[in-house]
């Protein structure tokens, strides 16, 4: 499990041992490089896509986001996961979960053969598939996320779960509050027949 | 498996994700195109015409025709545009910033590009204006259109300010100065006076109506009661061309540049990541709502230089 290559092999095909190294080992260059390559790969892809859809305007924006928030997300998420696993009565480091987080990422690449995939298909099967194949490499790389949490902080696989769905848990809750207070508010604005 | 193998496994992998992001790139029309001739340029006139720069933000612009007339240039000196669609969704404005954009649209067909105009709900008074002022007019049947025709909007409320003890002193460098003040009634010199003001300004609509429409001034002025038609009616009476969608107009212009193949659209205006997100066509500005509430309500406290708006 050295060089870089052989460690995005086992990420991919022996993630638990992968990720428990990687967050003992706390490789944080390669990690940041596995991230890049997950980030930009797709987001290439993505503005392809945007052009032939005839939205040119709105990709470089779609792209920015993608690569601002999910940078974001990796540090911040890091932190946050690793507040919580600790809560959750977990024990090890920010960084190696830093690290770990990085390459559970690297799944994304694989978004780029699905959309070419995709292509080849008869237009009405084309949506159905991209949601499908898309929902598994979402699946995929969560449970990668999951996998992380629980090898960086040796917690339950139960706990490492409860770890990630929990501020999902409280942004959808946040969500509903905040969607019922606005509609409350425009409903009080619009004009009415 | 050992690390050869798993090395070689990650370089094949990287060599199919590489092959299709090439794959991909080949099958990006966008691509060429961009670097080609024959897009056409989108350009929303939305709500009320009114000049300035309205508001600008990091990624969003809204209102003021400032913005339009900017589109407009950009679009001229943009040598992949052959063709714009002004797409007007607007019951009129001011009668200086629908000129100003007028003339903007007149510099652009000098040039020899395509200007169609979209109607959509309303493209009425000042936004019929700027429609009669491109190469070919398409409405939707039911768009409420017309209103030729200019006001000048004057509240007296002298009677509420002496109930309420407000008595408004003013010192004039002219009899005149004070034209249209809300705190006293309009003397009959001043009426006619504005009457001239909003002839003239009338007279120079019928005569845009009849330049852009090829119609003879008396019958604009037998049209231009200041009524409002429906997408048909107008039709009937010679005001559009033809009946249609944003597409069936952005097909039109494509035909009339001499566009062949997938239209590809271009848009200048900054799109607020709020409106993208959420579907809206319309920019919501949350903290304009109730300035624009009270703006229809409340008197001007100074004297108009110019007609807040056009007839509705």
């Amino acid at each position: 499990m050295g060089g870089f290559l052989e460690t995005l092999y086992d990420v991919l095909f022996h993630p638990a041992a992968a990720l428990q190294n990687i967050a003992m080992e706390k490789k944080v260059g390669q990690s940041l490089g596995a991230f890049l390559i997950s980030i930009f790969v797709p987001a290439w892809a993505v503005y392809f896509g945007l052009q032939n859809a005839d939205f040119p305007t709105i990709s470089v924006i779609v792209i920015f986001i993608q690569v601002v928030g999910s940078t974001i997300f990796w540090f911040v998420g890091a932190g946050f996961f690793g507040l919580l696993a600790e809560l959750f009565g977990g024990q090890g480091t920010a960084i190696g979960l830093l690290a770990g987080m990085g390459f559970a990422n690297f799944p994304r690449v694989f978004v780029v053969p699905l959309i070419v995939l995709s292509t080849l298909l008869p237009g009405s099967l084309q949506s159905l598939f991209l949601v499908l194949f898309g929902s598994i490499l979402v699946f995929w790389i969560i449970t990668l996320h999951v996998i992380a949490i629980r090898e960086a902080y040796v917690l339950s696989t139960l706990k490492a779960v409860a770890v990630v769905i929990t501020p999902v848990a409280v942004m959808v809750v946040c969500g509903i509050i905040v969607a019922v207070s606005l509609g409350t508010m425009l409903l009080q604005w619009m004009p009415r027949l | 498996m050992n690390g050869v193998l798993k090395k070689m496994s990650i370089v094949l992998l990287a060599i199919v994700v590489l092959g299709c992001l090439i794959f991909i790139a080949a099958k990006t029309p966008g691509l060429k195109q961009n670097y080609g001739l024959g897009k056409i340029a989108l350009i929303h006139v939305d709500g009320v015409i009114i000049g300035g720069r309205g508001q600008s933000g990091l990624l969003s612009e809204h209102g003021g025709t400032d913005n339009i007339i900017r589109q407009l240039h950009d679009a001229r000196d943009d040598e992949s545009v052959k063709a714009i669609v002004l797409r007007i969704n607007s019951p009129g404005g001011s009668v200086a910033a629908t000129q100003e954009v007028g003339e903007e649209i007149q510099k652009v067909r000098a040039t020899g590009k395509i200007v169609v105009a979209s109607m959509g709900d309303i493209a009425a008074s000042g936004g019929y204006w700027l429609a009669v002022m491109t190469d070919k007019i398409y409405a939707n049947s039911t768009t409420l259109t017309g209103s030729i025709g200019v006001y000048m909007p004057y509240a007296n409320w002298q009677e509420l300010f002496q109930k309420i003890g407000i008595h408004q002193e003013k010192i004039k460098s002219g009899i005149h100065k004070d034209i249209l003040s809300p705190d006293r009634p309009m003397t009959e010199e001043e009426r006619k006076i504005i009457q001239a003001i909003v002839d003239q300004m009338y007279d120079q609509f019928v005569d845009v109506v009849a330049d852009g429409r090829k119609m003879d001034r008396q019958t604009v002025r037998q049209l231009a009661d200041g009524r409002i038609y429906t997408g048909i009616q107008a039709k009937e009476l010679g005001l559009v061309d033809d009946l249609g969608n944003l597409y069936d107009a952005i097909d039109g212009a494509a035909k009339m540049a001499g566009i062949t193949g997938k239209v590809q659209l271009k848009e200048y205006d900054k799109m607020n990541p709020f409106s993208m997100f959420w579907g809206a066509n319309e920019k919501i500005d949350f903290s304009m709502l109730i300035p624009t509430q009270l703006r229809q309500t409340l008197p001007l406290t100074t004297p108009l230089a110019m007609p807040a708006r056009w007839g509705e």
